[in-house]
């Protein structure tokens, strides 16, 4: 322990002796190590926690396959059978989310619901504040209505009452009785859950729809593995268990599979390519750091040269210097990792603040003790890591070469070490720049990629009508509403719309071409992307009309059935023809239906839709033909599509007004601009574009900086070579060219090792990257040219300084 | 600059009655200031050297010997006084101006070598002639006459660490000859060397007096004084005396002439 503490107490001193080059090198290290914090708690948060569930591991979504969908909504029938049937889980649950008007308690509002299986929160392992869960005799049709609420929405509605339970509340014009209190802190981040206020059963939905063994209406479901099965047996046991439902049904379930995804995977599998990413991002910005930092105490070393000598001519070992040298850095590392902690916690809380739907998870995200300990062992890491070279370097000088060296210590090894580094530093760079630039320029592109509509000016809302008994009533509820909006001032074109909306919701319907016979079975079917909208949708989102027309108002329910189609459906079906006139069968709206026209394709999947989308074939059929048993559920919650003159979001006060005049029950909500939804669509790469540009930036900071300080200490050492070089002749411009140079041909070599490395690196940002290659050629020239024209900034002040040298001086110091 | 130059020379060679004075200093003054404390280096230097001569100048430590040998090379310039060199007014060029003609006219023997380390032999004598632009064949040619004139010629890929004492201070030698300069100026060129190697290195001094260089050597070594034609003794900043060794050494030996 005692040379321990010594070599703590003179690495204390040391550092506290040099406050310029301790607050530098700590500042530095703070920024590689707090951005490494930070990064690391998002993917330790994210990636590497378990879920907050007991045995998460045992917790499976669960999907149904399709030719065109690995992941697919299933069927409620088919659902019940696999809940009846497979032999690993001890539990399944479904789930599917909605939005349930509240009535009877002031305003009618829209609130969150989510349908759920009785077994869904014990599969969760989640227990109630107080009542109970549901049981299996909750979930089934004809059951009296029972509710649980969300701890948020009991207090907020409730004040926490805790005599709530037995009390009513009317959802859709029926009353649920309350039976539990779900934990305010409880939340799921599977697919299709939304957070949600209310939880109802299930299984006492007599939707007809719902209950038909085609159709999967957005319910998806989790499930607990038996103990002892492993996740191929599952998989093993749900797939011959979806063979014997494709023998028992095979109009509905021929082609039809079941797919088994570990749930966590499920969640996090987008994330994890962007915070890997990122994760190597901040990788380089810390070697960067440690490089920046080596350097520093190479130059600090040779000045201290001489004190080495002495104690190596006083008996210390080669270990015993390189142990002192390796305590002074750890120090170092530890101070700056202390305030790369606190750095990451500011920076952190600021980043999720403004981003916090790009990441899945994010309430897990926090500095834990598994951050704390990633911290402290990057610091201790990152101290070896940097003092390993000066240490060994300054260890093995011999004692002879320094006192030639007269202390000046101005070895030209000592210079090939820097310039080594230095090289190595604006390779990182590159490499990080050109990611960066590479994210930034697929960010433009998709922020210019065309959608297929004009988004701007278009306000997005949903609205629902309370049960209402007649069909003729609720459709003529539609007409009015519509009517009602397009009167609004400023409102130039609305119409009701059910069914996909553009990168929001997406909804297919199966079908066959005319002519040709019916396919046996749904899988064997065509499938298209299904939009039910009335004539101005047209309008509204100025879609291009390409041949014939659009639906008119003449396209009633007595009408003959029409349909319009996008350009994609007409090249994937009708290649070379024209598909006006020609007629498509819909399996489940039971109606043939005559192209009357086609328009252009809207990027439905996101702006980076691409060939591999799983349906890009649209088409688009009238509200007012929807066949009637179809159209409770429309009424239970459509969406509307508005184009205004103005501000969109202005016309929200008298859309409601005019709702509320048609009836005093519905309900609007959900409303957002179109340019706000597909801005949304895009956070997840502008949060990764965004951290990658700091990165980028803190990276060519520091390698300017890392530059700079090398060119100007080399400048420093070559005084007297530069004075030996003005007394043969040399002019100042001579000698601006010989340092600049010098300076150059590091930044020159870095940059060229950092595009070799860009090239072979960038590739693993292909799948996010859009409109651009991951080898973009003018995205490795800019960034070339960036870091040369940064090296050479970084290179002229100490040439500068080089040419003010006053040879006399400079010989004088022989 | 070289018509100016050339001008210079019938001035100086018309006002002083002689063409072949190479150097003239007239009340040469050098004062360093620091912070309030003046030093009077040189005090009012008034010094001719001729064309092919080889003049020494000696006296104690800090009498200005290094400081008029760097005004006389134009690494400095004077306080004060006028300066000629080859009959041109040298002493208040500009920076720019002084590197061009020290790279031309002057070439430096420094006694602790100055070769740089990184570069070999050969580079450290062509260092000089990448200066002045001069095409790379042409500075071969005089690269190699230079080694060979000093019998380095050998050891062109050697680096100075490579080398002898004696050998860095011929190669410094033959770097100070490679430019053809108009004068040779050494400060205690024999300073880090043993007394072989000293000796060696003013003989090779004196050679090139004989093919009709023209030095001036700054020492403290009355030894090596003596193989000058003349000697200026320096005493705080002024010549005090002078001696001239050819009418010694032809008391001495009549047979030198």
């Amino acid at each position: 322990m005692g040379p321990l503490v010594q070599d703590l107490k003179y690495g204390l001193r040391m550092l506290a002796k040099s406050p310029g080059f301790t607050a530098v090198a700590v500042i530095t290290l703070a920024l590689g190590i707090g951005a490494n914090t930070a990064i690391f708690s998002v993917v330790n948060g994210v990636l590497l926690n378990p879920l907050p569930y007991p045995q998460p591991n045992r917790l499976v979504a669960l999907y149904s396959k399709t030719a065109q969908f690995r992941r697919w909504s299933i069927s409620y029938p088919n659902f019940l059978d696999w809940v009846r049937d497979n032999r690993s889980f001890s539990a399944l649950a479904a789930y599917r989310a909605d939005n349930f008007s509240l009535t009877g308690m002031g305003e009618p509002e829209r609130v969150p619901v989510e349908m759920i299986s009785a077994s869904f929160f014990s599969i969760l392992g989640v227990k109630p504040v107080i009542g109970r869960l549901f049981t299996a005799r909750d979930d089934q049709v004809g059951a009296a209505p029972v509710a649980l609420l969300a701890g948020g929405f009991w207090k907020r509605k409730f004040g926490g009452s805790p005599d709530i339970l037995g009390k009513e509340i009317t959802l859709n014009g029926t009353a649920y009785t309350i039976v539990g209190i779900i934990p305010p802190s409880f939340y799921y981040t599977g697919s299709g859950f939304h957070r949600s206020d209310v939880y109802v059963p299930i299984g006492q939905w007599n939707d007809p729809t719902f209950r038909d063994r085609r159709t999967g209406m957005g319910m998806d479901a989790v499930g607990r593995l038996k103990p002892g099965v492993t996740l191929a047996q599952a998989k093993s046991d749900m797939g011959a268990l979806a063979a014997h439902l494709a023998e028992a049904y095979p109009t509905a379930d021929k082609g039809t599979g079941i797919t088994l995804v570990p749930l966590k995977q499920n969640v996090v599998r987008h994330a994890r390519p962007y915070l890997l990413m990122l994760m190597s991002a901040v990788g380089f910005v810390l070697l960067i750091a440690c490089v920046n930092v080596a350097n520093l105490l190479l130059a600090r070393s040779a000045g201290r040269s001489r004190e080495f000598t002495i104690r190596s001519a006083l008996g210390a070992g080669r270990r015993r210097i390189i142990n002192q040298l390796l305590t002074e850095s750890v120090l170092l590392a530890l101070a700056g990792g202390g305030v790369g902690l606190l750095a990451a916690t500011w920076g952190l809380r600021g980043a999720l603040r403004a981003l916090p739907e790009a990441l899945p998870r994010v309430q897990e995200v926090r500095l834990d003790i598994h951050v704390l300990l990633f911290t402290l062992a990057a610091s201790f890491l990152v101290g070896i890591l940097f003092g390993l070279a000066p240490a060994l370097k300054i260890s093995s000088t011999s004692l002879q070469e320094t006192l030639k060296e007269g202390g000046r210590g101005t070895s030209s090894m000592h210079h090939r070490v820097q310039g080594a580094f230095v090289v190595v530093e604006m390779a990182l760079a590159v490499i990080l720049l050109a990611g960066a630039g590479l994210m930034i320029r697929s960010l433009v592109d998709l922020w210019s990629a065309d959608p297929g509509f004009d988004p701007h000016h278009v306000l997005v809302f949903y609205a629902s009508f309370p049960p209402i008994k007649s069909i003729g009533a609720i459709r003529e509820s539609f007409r009015e509403f519509q009517n009602k909006l397009s009167a609004l001032p400023g409102v130039e074109a609305a119409s009701l719309t059910f069914g996909s909306l553009p990168t929001q919701d997406d909804s297919e319907l199966p079908f066959w071409l005319e002519r040709q016979p019916k396919p046996a079975t749904e899988s064997q079917m065509k499938v298209s992307l299904f939009y039910l909208v009335q004539p101005d949708y047209l309008k509204v989102m100025k879609l291009p009309l390409e041949r014939g027309r659009f639906l008119t108002s003449a396209d009633t329910q007595h009408a003959p059935f029409v349909a319009v189609i996008d350009e994609d459906f007409a090249k994937l079906y009708f290649p070379g023809q024209n598909p006006i006139g020609r007629q498509i069968s819909f399996d489940i709206l039971g109606r043939t239906a005559e192209i009357v026209g086609v328009v252009g394709h809207i990027k439905q999947w996101g702006l980076n839709e691409g060939a591999s989308s799983p349906v890009l074939a649209q088409c688009y059929l009238s509200v007012s033909q929807l066949p009637d048993q179809f159209v409770p559920l429309m009424a239970g919650g459509l969406a509307a599509v508005v184009r205004t003159a103005g501000p969109p979001v202005a016309a929200v006060g008298s859309i409601r007004h005019a709702l509320e005049q048609i009836n005093p029950q519905a309900v609007m909500y959900g409303s957002e601009t179109m340019d706000g939804i597909l801005s949304d669509s895009l956070s997840a790469q502008r949060f990764s574009m965004i951290l990658m540009a700091i990165f980028a930036g803190l990276a060519l900071i520091m390698a300017s900086v890392g530059i700079y300080g090398v060119i100007s200490y080399i400048v420093e050492q070559r005084t007297h070579e530069i004075g030996i070089r003005m007394a043969l002749g040399a002019r100042r411009e001579d000698v601006l060219k010989l340092v600049v140079a010098q300076g150059l041909k590091l930044a020159l070599a870095g940059v060229g090792i950092g595009i070799a490395g860009g090239l072979a690196l960038t590739h693993f940002l292909s799948s996010m990257l859009y409109g651009v290659r991951p080898t973009d050629p003018l995205t490795f020239i800019a960034v070339a040219l960036i870091l040369i024209a940064v090296g050479l900034l970084a290179c002229y002040i100490p040439a500068r300084r080089a040419t003010k040298v006053d040879p006399m001086v400079a010989l004088r110091y022989e | 600059m070289e018509t100016n130059l050339q001008t210079g020379v019938e001035q100086a060679g018309k006002s002083h009655g002689s063409g072949e004075v190479l150097i003239r200093l007239e009340g040469v003054t050098k004062v360093f200031y620091t912070d309030e404390v003046e030093t009077h280096a040189l005090a009012g230097v008034h010094l001719d050297i001729k064309k092919g001569e080889y003049v020494s100048i000696s006296g104690p430590s800090g009498c200005g010997k290094s400081t008029l040998l760097s005004i006389i090379g134009l690494l400095d310039s004077p306080t004060d006084g006028k300066y000629w060199l080859d009959g041109a007014p040298v002493e208040s060029l500009n920076l720019s101006e002084r590197s061009r003609i020290r790279n031309r006219e002057v070439g430096f023997i420094f006694q602790s070598f100055n070769l740089i380390g990184d570069l070999n032999v050969y580079e450290n004598v062509e260092l000089p002639l990448t200066y002045r632009g001069m095409p790379s064949a042409e500075r071969k040619q005089r690269v190699m006459e230079s080694l060979e004139r000093v019998g380095m010629a050998h050891r062109v890929r050697h680096y100075p660490s490579q080398l002898s004492g004696g050998q860095q201070q011929r190669v410094a030698v033959a770097r100070a000859l490679a430019g053809d300069p108009a004068i040779l100026l050494a400060d205690e060129p024999t300073g880090n060397l043993d007394s072989k190697n000293g000796e060696a290195v003013m003989e090779l001094l004196r050679e090139l007096h004989r093919e009709g260089a023209t030095i001036c050597m700054v020492t403290h070594d009355p030894r090596y004084a003596r193989h000058a034609d003349r000697t200026v003794h320096l005493f705080d900043g002024r010549i005090v005396d002078e001696q001239d060794h050819r009418a010694h050494d032809e008391e001495e030996n009549p047979s030198v002439s």
